[in-house]
């Protein structure tokens, strides 16, 4: 059963209600009425008869029933039951709310435009027949249902009022498209959207096929396709469309900063961009844009530490949103290095051209002026368990005891001498020590063997003879070189420089260079992560697509990523917003097509209104029975004659 | 508002042919349209009889002395002044409008109980003036109160009217002491009509013994509402006696309507018995029931009127 004007639990309660008022106006003992009398001596002398009745009941259970039964018709009756199974006549609407950014706009003098969504969905829904079927979706970088198709008039308001505008692009066609596989297959189907109908080119030409391909529907199952503009186009607004950041590599701790900023109104307008870092203002730049256009804006200045970057232009304008834009600037710090050498004149040019990197040279023995972060030893004997990061150069005379060791085990197994000159052959292109490195030219005179241990890589060989072993130790990176430095000519080719930074950064971790800020809607980051937190502190989902994470921005603003190696901060900001206005024809400009019919003949009301009558005479007798046996009863066999007949 | 004529015209017309019987034989005055059952003085021949020594010489029949040879007297009705006097209860009990609506019984309400006696008082009035005879109207509730004398015919009767149309309800009934206080006033026998409600029944009892022991010729005309036969509402009622003040709750049900009726029957024919053991006579005037059709039929079946 359908239960179209009201719902089964609505009718149970009504029918309960009146069915309550039944028994009790049954039951009811009304007020006595006043009356004066003059012949009180003869009610005296019954009174056995005319006690009055303490115990309420009920004179004619027969009648109460009939009128009981009467009520539950004529609310069945009310609520336009229709027999299951049978087709419904109602359309199926799909209703597209534009929930992008745009939607936030504030045209001065005119009301914010979500407000005019609202009020354009609300008459929309008024307006539909009583038993059509509404799906609800909010149409932003993501097309997601606020209510599925329901005949609830009060839900669909009530979804209409909850719907908010966010941070993203509208992706208008795939709102279509959802839209158009909800009412696939429904006769009668609608898809209605409603919103500002900003589009950039890529959307205007899927909208063109998202057309042509409802045509190719058959007519009974074809949706009519409506759209409802809501604000004048242009609107006088500028948005930050670009923020980027990059270090100076020769000076680690100054950025060069990128801003695009476009103006969407149809007037030029002058705009004031400032620059700050957390709440400190930099620089205030002044912008001339002209209409319909964007302008870039640099600036450059020092800051090693980290913070919140934060550009902003002014004067307001109709939508605030664009207005503001953030990156996250990582903090700098140089790596603290200490050389251990007798002769510092190979390793301080390597160290002289690197910003990241401040050495301090100490001869072997030597105790640093603080912990250093890595230890290099040149041709200085390690310490036995090192308690810092390392990179060891073997010195010369290890390397003769350990080649006339190896020529002694090489002799009593039968091999020949080691060679002595070794030229790299092979460097592992898997690790980030070595990855960028490809020389061929590299030549050791001597170098010793290296014992590998089950947990070290071999970084470089001179074909099958490691020279180079990334190892841990003790919770402690060390890269050790089976050769001394002068026995080489490692310290003269252009990749030595490349070999220390990459072992200091794999040491250390990698600076970031860029300070570059997402954009909302889908959004990609490197790195593992357990949770993310949007800007208003709420957890959001995420996917994982291998090394990175995915998830769907629907905010501005900073946003927390906390992993197993601690947490970082992604800033996304708005994206270049769609300019281009949805040119709807004028079928999409019309109105829904009107309600079809319902058939008479499916409704059962007036077969419960026709049954009621039964009750309802049913009623009627047993009352009139009741009032004529009391009539018989009261009425004397034989009265004494009047005299006045 | 009610008509100021208690009687409409038609009526009195039709009274002319109704005359008002005496049961009792009542010594009145000599010289009334009343018929009196002695035999004297009077202008209609009654029957001959012989003559004695010392009867009046001038009654002989002597044309019956020709054709008989004997001597016959002949004797003539007497016409005697009786007088009627009405009492009228004026307590509040009798101003009692009928209960609005059909009753069960499908009579119709009725006019008020008070308007009814006064047509009944009138008409009483009226006959006595049309006879000749002395109407006196005496309103009593706890006692009696200024009454009217009329005399001298019908022309004498429009008084009557408008002193009936000036009386209104008050008081608490006292039959006894009214008629106690009638008996002291009007010490001449004669023809004495009650219109009252006689709900004292006490009362009652013991002023129609009053009234037997004085020789008056008693007529109780018992008037009431069809409602106060019969109770037209049911449900809870609180009832209040519009004398005593006294209230009493009550579950009015057609079982209990039934049960009053017969109490309130049984009262009344008591009253019958009580009228007629003291030689008076009894009617029920039920104010459903038009005034003219319970003068000319009822009142003819109880012997009142003829």
């Amino acid at each position: 059963m359908n239960w179209l004007a009201i719902s089964p639990l609505e009718a149970a309660l009504i029918w309960s209600a009146l069915a309550a008022a039944a028994v009790w106006l049954y039951l009811r003992h009304p007020r006595p009425r006043p009356k004066r009398v003059s012949t009180l001596r003869f009610w005296r002398s019954i009174e056995g008869s005319s006690r009055p009745r303490r115990k309420r009941r009920i004179g004619e259970p027969w009648a109460l029933l009939a009128q009981v039964l009467f009520l539950l018709l004529i609310v069945l009756a009310l609520a336009d039951l229709r027999p299951a199974g049978q087709d419904f006549e109602g359309r199926y609407v799909a209703l597209l709310l534009d929930s992008s950014a745009w939607s936030q706009s504030r045209p001065a003098g005119q009301a914010p435009w979500i407000e005019r969504i609202r009020g354009e969905a609300d008459d929309f829904v008024d307006r539909l027949a009583f038993g059509d079927h509404v799906l609800i979706v909010s149409a932003d970088a993501d097309a997601s249902p606020l209510v599925s198709f329901t005949a609830d008039r009060a839900a669909m308001h009530k979804a209409i009022a909850a719907f908010r505008a966010s941070d993203t692009a509208a992706d208008l066609p795939r709102a279509l498209e959802l839209a158009r596989a909800a009412v696939a297959g429904k006769r009668r189907a609608a898809i209605v959207y409603i919103g500002p109908g900003l589009l950039d080119e890529p959307q205007a030409r899927r909208i063109e096929q998202f057309r042509r391909d409802l045509q190719q529907a058959p007519p009974a199952f074809r949706p009519q396709l409506l759209v409802r503009r809501v604000g004048d186009w242009p609107v006088e607004n500028r948005g930050i469309t670009r923020l980027a950041l990059r270090r100076d590599t020769a000076r680690p701790d100054r950025w060069r900063l990128l801003a695009q900023v476009h103006n969407y109104g149809r007037r030029a307008a002058d705009t004031t961009l400032t620059i700050s870092i957390d709440g400190r203002v930099l620089e205030r730049q002044t912008l001339r844009l002209a209409a319909g256009q964007g302008q870039p804006a640099h600036s450059e200045f020092t800051w090693a530490d980290g913070g919140l970057l934060e550009a902003e232009i002014s004067p307001p304008d109709a939508l605030a949103a664009d207005n503001r834009a953030l990156a996250h600037l990582p903090v700098f710090r140089p790596v603290h290095a200490a050389v251990f050498t007798r002769d510092p004149k190979i390793l301080k040019p390597v160290f002289a051209t690197n910003p990241y990197v401040v050495t301090e040279f100490l001869p072997p023995g030597g105790r640093p002026a603080a912990v250093p972060q890595v230890a290099i030893y040149d041709a200085v004997p390690p310490p036995p368990d090192p308690d810092t990061d390392s990179i060891v150069f073997l010195p010369a005379g290890a390397v003769a005891d350990k080649r006339r060791g190896a020529a002694g085990a090489a002799k009593r197994a039968g091999r020949g001498q080691p060679a002595a000159e070794m030229r790299l052959t092979a460097w592992n292109p898997r690790h980030p020590v070595t990855r960028w490195l490809r020389t061929r030219d590299v030549s050791v005179t001597a170098a010793a063997p290296l014992a590998i241990g089950a947990r070290d890589v071999v970084l470089a060989w001179s074909d099958s003879v490691p020279l180079l072993v990334a190892r841990q130790q003790n919770g402690h990176k060390q890269v050790l070189a089976a050769f001394d430095l002068r026995q080489s000519n490692l310290p003269f080719q252009p990749a030595f420089p490349l070999l220390m930074a990459a072992a200091i950064e794999w040491m250390t971790g990698a600076v970031e260079e860029m300070a570059d800020a997402g954009t909302t809607g889908e959004v990609r980051v490197a790195g593992p992560a357990s949770r993310v937190f949007a800007p208003s502190g709420a957890e959001i989902s995420f996917a994982r697509a291998g090394d990175q994470l995915q998830l769907l921005a629907f905010q501005a603003g900073l946003y927390r990523i906390a992993g197993p190696e601690g947490e970082f901060k992604l800033a996304v900001n708005l994206p270049p917003l769609p300019a281009q206005r949805w040119l709807a024809t004028s079928d999409e400009s019309s109105e829904l097509q009107a309600a079809p019919p319902i058939s008479p003949a499916r409704r059962l009301w007036p077969l419960f209104v026709l049954l009621a009558l039964v009750p309802l005479w049913a009623e009627w007798h047993f009352a009139e029975k009741l009032r004529v046996k009391s009539y018989e009863l009261a009425t004397p066999p034989s009265s004494p004659p009047t005299h006045n007949s | 508002m009610a008509s100021p004529l208690l009687l409409d015209r038609d009526f009195l017309r039709t009274l002319e042919e109704v005359t008002l019987l005496c049961r009792k034989d009542l010594s009145g005055t000599i010289g009334s349209d009343h018929r009196s059952r002695n035999h004297g003085p009077g202008l209609e021949f009654a029957d001959y009889r012989r003559y004695s020594f010392g009867d009046d010489p001038r009654f002989l029949d002597w044309s019956a002395y020709l054709r008989l040879g004997k001597l016959f007297l002949k004797i003539y009705q007497t016409e005697e002044h009786i007088p009627v006097r009405v009492l009228i209860d004026t307590s509040r009990s009798m101003d009692c409008e009928p209960e609005s609506g059909e009753p069960e019984s499908g009579e119709p309400a009725g006019e008020p109980k008070f308007r009814y006696a006064q047509r009944l008082a009138a008409t009483f009035a009226y006959l006595a003036l049309l006879r000749l005879d002395t109407a006196v109207v005496i309103p009593f509730a706890e006692s009696i109160r200024k009454p009217l004398v009329a005399a001298g015919g019908r022309e004498r009767f429009w008084p009557v009217m408008e002193f009936l149309n000036g009386l209104g309800c008050g008081g608490r009934t006292d039959l006894l002491a009214s008629v106690k206080q009638f008996l002291r006033q009007f010490t001449g026998k004669g023809v004495a009509v009650i219109l009252s409600d006689f709900f004292d029944e006490e009362g009652a009892r013991r002023a129609v013994e009053m009234l037997r022991f004085a020789g008056h010729d008693f007529v109780l005309l018992h008037v009431h509402t069809p409602d106060e036969q019969r109770p037209a509402s049911y449900g809870e009622l609180i009832l209040e006696d519009v004398e005593t003040g006294e209230r009493r709750r009550v579950h009015s049900s057609p079982e209990a309507a039934a049960a009053y009726e017969r109490a309130f029957l049984e009262y009344c024919g008591r009253l019958e018995r009580l009228a007629a053991r003291n030689g008076g006579r009894y009617g029920r005037a039920l104010t459903s029931v038009p005034y003219q059709d319970f003068v000319l039929r009822g009142l003819r079946g109880d012997r009142v009127v003829e």
